[in-house]
């Protein structure tokens, strides 16, 4: 418990280099928000820059940015005219949460259901097959699996949408959510076949067999919370990689949540977009691991005395 | 019980009689606003088309026809326009539009305050450079409002492509107390005020812009569909994909390399015609190796063969350039196709002319392409790379870079030699591809300065007889081929792929469609 | 067992492979059609990609190229998590705590997108591609490593040692780091497949290597876009990368479980 606030509190800290590094980054970087295709005139450039301070020097832009955030301000967005990024953010947010929810919870769902059931059918045809159901989860990117997927219950079946997000339309998100998942979902399955078959071949399950308890009461009341613990430590790594994933996965289906944001931002030079997604990356990361460190509490009474 | 089944009856009647028609169109990239003046892109400049009404808008064929100005007149020496506006013409709140709010929207494109990058297209009203450069006031520009209904323009030269330039975004009217209320942020749903066929009625960024049929509209009982979607679609794949499912009525474009399944499978509904842009490759002209050698410049643009790249790399989406200007352009007076020799004589030519510059298999050239990261330009670098190094022994490599440091390495001319670019005309005319080449022209990254060249264009500039002006920028083009600043790749064409049941599509040379020229056919029985 | 020979074969076959073919991963038959399928008769076993080039050589290539920066990358970042955990684990007490609060800090940070801000931003070059997956990539090995050596601190070789007189630096070099192999190799294998999934998704991003060279992760997404008109433009560099990538999971499983070590937590 106490390691989980301790965590808790380097959180400032990082996400203080975080945004140093990533706005010097950014500033490093050759081109600006208003290099066009067709150029500008000098002039009008000069009123561009002006108008979004971006004539100031580089530190006083800085701390300019650094007490707008401490304030609560992400700026205006550069590459959205007349959107602030805390509106885009929101908007974004909300989509890409929902999108990484539901999918977190297909991998933890189906991952740990067919875990266990692969460690209690060990070596029959179930194991083999789930094994080479997860295999491929592993081995196939998911810009292979997305389009695929399109191509069969979109185009082929006609059962749900190629892509797109509209609100309150639920089926939008059932193809993302599965392209998005698979290779978490794979890994949850491996890991928790894994522990599980540990756990039941250990003394107390066998004595417990043995004394006849029924299946079900020896798999999910003793079996199951120490087969969790390896999941659970996988569930922050996951979460980064669902992030991640996303930004593959709303490019292909055309989602509009926070991955493809910040790609469109970083190449448009949105400065204040780009660092107003990082953020809220990093605190996003920042607080799932904390709750990971929560649970692994719960869940272990061993480190709940530490 | 009875209230339950009074809301299901009316709920059927509804059904019945709100058969409200709905087009879906893919857009390509998210427009970076909808505010006329400051917007950019084709994807903004095709919504706004449905907000917006300008002076004069272009019809389906492509013809210029009233807008809204019903009439116009042009003074002797083309410089002077008067417009007469429609007195039933109305913003989608009511109010009646005005020449004042044409007056405004000219004067907000042309203030440096503004951020238009559309500013020195109409570089051309006078007054407007020193507005400009920041040395005269916005309201010295030579337009005025003579009436509530009548305004008045002037040039500083005649210019036969005006009128259709002023269907164009930049010159759109403001609705001024919007403006007032909300400053540069008036672009949102909500807020924005339009005089176009249609109005703004969520805008969703990266989901969708919704548009509904505005009945304040001088036209509104001629427009048919009451409901235009705009989706974005960044990713050719995924937009053909919603196609496919039926989710868009109308692409933004289509995949090069699925062509062929396309064609077969979809036939008619794949819509391709030429359109006003060029795919070209600068040379860098400050910087050896390719200054100061013009025998190396030419064989460099001899050993390409457009045909392959325009028929198998693009399958036919692009149309192999072998002159700069579009041989569709208005007015042009085109070079047309050289002669056509056989592609083993332009082979042997080209060779002749690398040797003849200086290298050869002993002492072959090295060059770089640059190009920024996009799936086309790739593949085109590629296979360009390709026959440089198998027809003369060029040793090219390929340098890909992210697109904003493209652009200020291209801008910067220190380390380029070989650099993609395209041009997309402003207007249909000539002039419009003509002028991107004159020395120091901000889009004229070659370097390339040629006194000769510059004094075609300004003499073609100043010329108001269009056989003369024609002939002037035939002798432009010509002077371009052979000096060889820049290599055109290929013509551009718009493509499209088109459910059957929208009605109303015309190709045109702009690729400009009104949806309000759109109607949706009932579903066949 | 089976996983390492197909990983032998694989290895030998991107070595080998590309010299079998009298064609290169550049050259473009312009007179001839493009993306056509894979025949014995012009030598294009695996066909050819939409611009006409052999697929067999590109495929094999592009392994070449993929494996080559799986490996490198996955040697830094175990250079540096071994020296880091080792030094950490090592030492304990303080120093401990605060590099360990230093890997916590770098945990929080979305490293893939630093990543793709690295890549975007200064360009495309192998070596700076090596350095930004590699420097993503050692943390985990370096709390590995740390657990390890805090558990090796106290076996009686060392503590031995340690009375003996013997250097820290010496102690870390002779004692520490050579028990420490097993955890090593297993999370080198464990790395790679990794790294090659993430290069293939900055090819994706069209941030991957540069034209004419190749890797499997360009490959496969072009043959992504292209499957449904030239299916095998997807079907063999995919295979490829998918037996690579599950070869190297099941050779790293089963030194795992042969070496003994626990999932690192």
């Amino acid at each position: 418990m106490r390691l989980a606030f301790e965590r808790l509190l380097t959180a400032l800290p990082t996400l203080l280099v975080l945004i140093t590094l990533s706005f010097f980054l950014m500033r490093a970087a050759p081109g600006g928000p208003f290099d066009r295709e067709r150029q500008l005139a000098p002039q009008i450039e000069a009123a561009m820059k002006a108008e979004y301070k971006l004539d100031e020097p580089l530190w006083q832009q800085y701390l300019h940015y650094l007490s707008g955030v401490v304030r609560g301000d992400l700026g205006p967005s550069f590459q959205y005219e007349g959107y602030s990024v805390a509106e885009l953010i929101g908007a974004g947010l909300r989509v890409s949460l929902l999108l990484g929810g539901v999918a977190l919870l297909f991998a933890v769902a189906i991952g740990v259901v067919s875990g266990v059931c692969a460690a209690y059918w060990r070596g029959s045809w179930i194991d083999r097959l789930l094994g080479l159901f997860s295999a491929l989860g592993i081995a196939a990117p998911n810009f292979v699996v997305a389009p695929l997927l399109i191509l069969l219950f979109s185009v082929g079946l006609g059962w749900l949408p190629a892509g797109g997000w509209q609100a309150g339309r639920w089926t939008d998100l059932l193809l993302p959510a599965a392209a998005l998942a698979l290779p978490q979902l794979a890994y949850v399955a491996r890991l928790t076949r894994g522990a599980m078959a540990e756990v039941l071949s250990s003394p107390y399950i066998l004595a417990a067999r043995a004394r006849g308890l029924p299946v079900r009461q020896v798999l999910f009341r003793h079996a199951l919370r120490p087969s969790l613990m390896p999941v659970l430590s996988y569930l922050g790594p996951a979460a980064a990689a669902l992030l991640t994933g996303s930004v593959v996965v709303e490019q292909v289906f055309a989602i509009p949540g926070l991955g493809r944001y910040f790609v469109q931002a970083a190449l448009n030079r949105d400065y204040t977009l780009v660092l107003g997604v990082v953020l809220v990356y990093g605190s996003m990361i920042i607080g799932f691991n904390f709750v990971v460190d929560l649970l692994y509490g719960v869940l272990d009474p061993r480190l709940r005395r530490r | 019980m009875r209230q339950l089944l009074g809301g299901l009856l009316l709920a059927a009647v509804l059904c019945a009689h709100a058969e409200v028609s709905v087009l879906r169109l893919g857009n390509g990239p998210e427009p970076e606003t909808l505010d006329p003046q400051r917007a950019e892109g084709v994807s903004a400049a095709n919504i706004l088309r449905d907000l917006y009404e300008g002076l004069t808008r272009i019809a389906p064929d492509g013809r210029v026809i009233a807008g809204a100005a019903e009439s116009w007149s042009i003074s002797e020496d083309g410089r002077t326009y008067r417009f007469e506006l429609r007195p039933d013409a109305r913003w989608s709140n009511g109010d009646p539009v005005t020449a004042e709010d044409f007056v405004a929207g000219l004067r907000r494109t042309v203030t440096p305050a503004t951020g238009s990058s559309y500013a020195q297209m109409l570089g051309l009203i006078e007054g407007a450079g020193a507005i400009i450069e920041g040395k005269a006031a916005p309201e010295t520009l030579a337009v005025r409002a003579v009436s509530a209904h009548t305004l008045e323009m002037r040039l500083s030269a005649p210019a036969p492509y005006w009128l259709g330039l002023l269907s164009h975004a930049s010159t759109y009217p403001v609705h001024r107390p919007s403006l007032a209320q909300y400053g540069a942020d008036f672009a949102r749903a909500g807020r924005l005020v339009g005089n176009g066929a249609y109005m703004l009625d969520d805008w969703g960024v990266q989901s969708h812009v919704r548009l509904r049929r505005n009945p304040n509209y001088w036209r509104a009982r001629d427009v048919s569909i009451d409901v235009v979607e705009y989706f974005p679609t960044e990713d050719l794949n995924s937009e053909y994909k919603r196609y496919l499912a039926g989710e868009l009525d109308v692409t933004y474009e289509v995949p090069p390399v699925l062509i062929p399944k396309i064609r077969r499978q979809l036939g008619d509904e794949l819509r391709v015609a030429p359109y006003l842009g060029v795919y070209y490759y600068g040379l860098n002209l400050t910087r050896p190796p390719l200054a100061g050698n013009k025998p190396l410049r030419q064989a460099l643009s001899l050993a390409i063969d457009r045909e392959v790249i325009a028929s198998k790399l693009l399958h036919g989406l692009g149309l192999p350039a072998e002159s700069w200007i579009p041989p569709e352009t208005s007015g042009h007076l085109s070079l047309g196709r050289p002669p056509a020799s056989p592609w083993t004589e332009r082979q042997a030519e080209a060779r002749r002319l690398y040797r003849a510059s200086g290298y050869g298999p002993d002492r072959p050239l090295r060059l770089e392409i640059r190009y920024n990261t996009n799936e086309n330009h790739r593949r085109i670098a590629t296979v360009i790379a390709a026959m440089w190094r198998q027809v003369l022994g060029v040793q090219t490599s390929l340098v890909n870079e992210e697109f904003k440091v493209f652009l200020s390495n291209r801008k910067l001319k220190a380390d380029t030699q070989v650099f993609r670019a395209a041009w997309i005309a402003d207007f249909d005319d000539p002039l419009s591809f003509a002028e991107i080449l004159t020395s120091g022209n901000g889009q004229n990254d070659t370097g390339w300065s040629d006194p000769e060249y510059d004094r075609l264009i300004e003499r073609a500039r100043r010329t108001a007889d269009p056989e003369r002006r024609a002939r002037l920028l035939q002798a432009a083009e010509r002077r371009v081929l052979d000096e060889v600043p820049v290599i055109p790749i290929y013509f551009y064409t718009s493509k499209h792929l088109i459910k059957p049941h929208v009605a109303g599509w015309t190709d045109n040379m702009l690729d400009y469609h009104y949806s309000q020229d759109l109607r949706i056919l009932p579903a066949a029985p | 067992m089976l996983a390492a020979a197909v990983l032998a074969l694989i290895v030998i076959a991107v070595v080998v492979g590309p010299l079998l073919s009298p064609y290169t991963v550049e050259h473009i038959d312009f007179d001839a059609d493009w993306g056509t399928p894979p025949s014995q008769a012009d030598g294009h076993w695996f066909g050819t990609d939409s611009l006409g080039r052999d697929l067999f050589v590109r495929t094999l290539s592009g392994g070449r190229l993929s494996l080559a920066v799986g490996l490198s990358s996955t040697l830094v970042a175990i250079l540096i998590g071994v020296l880091y955990g080792a030094v950490a684990g090592y030492f304990g007490g303080r120093a401990d705590r605060w590099m360990m609060r230093a890997v916590d800090v770098l945990y929080a940070l979305p490293f893939m997108f630093l990543v793709i801000l690295l890549t975007v931003l200064f360009g495309r070059h192998l070596v700076l591609m090596f350095a930004a997956i590699g420097a993503v990539n050692w943390l985990d090995t370096a709390r590995v490593v740390r657990g390890q050596t805090l558990a090796l601190r106290h076996r009686e070789f060392v503590t031995a040692a340690r009375m003996a007189g013997v250097a820290d630096g010496v102690m870390l070099r002779r004692h520490i780091v050579p028990n420490l192999l097993g955890v090593v190799v297993v999370y080198a294998t464990l790395t790679v497949p990794q790294v090659i999934l993430i290069e293939s998704f900055l090819s994706f991003l069209g941030l991957g290597v540069q034209e004419p060279s190749t890797s499997w992760g360009a490959l496969v997404n072009d043959g992504a876009r292209e499957m449904e008109v030239t299916p095998w433009s997807l079907i063999f560099p995919g295979a490829f990368l998918a037996l690579t990538l599950l070869s190297l999971n099941r050779v790293g499983d089963a030194l795992r479980d042969a070496l003994d070590i626990g999932s690192g937590t």
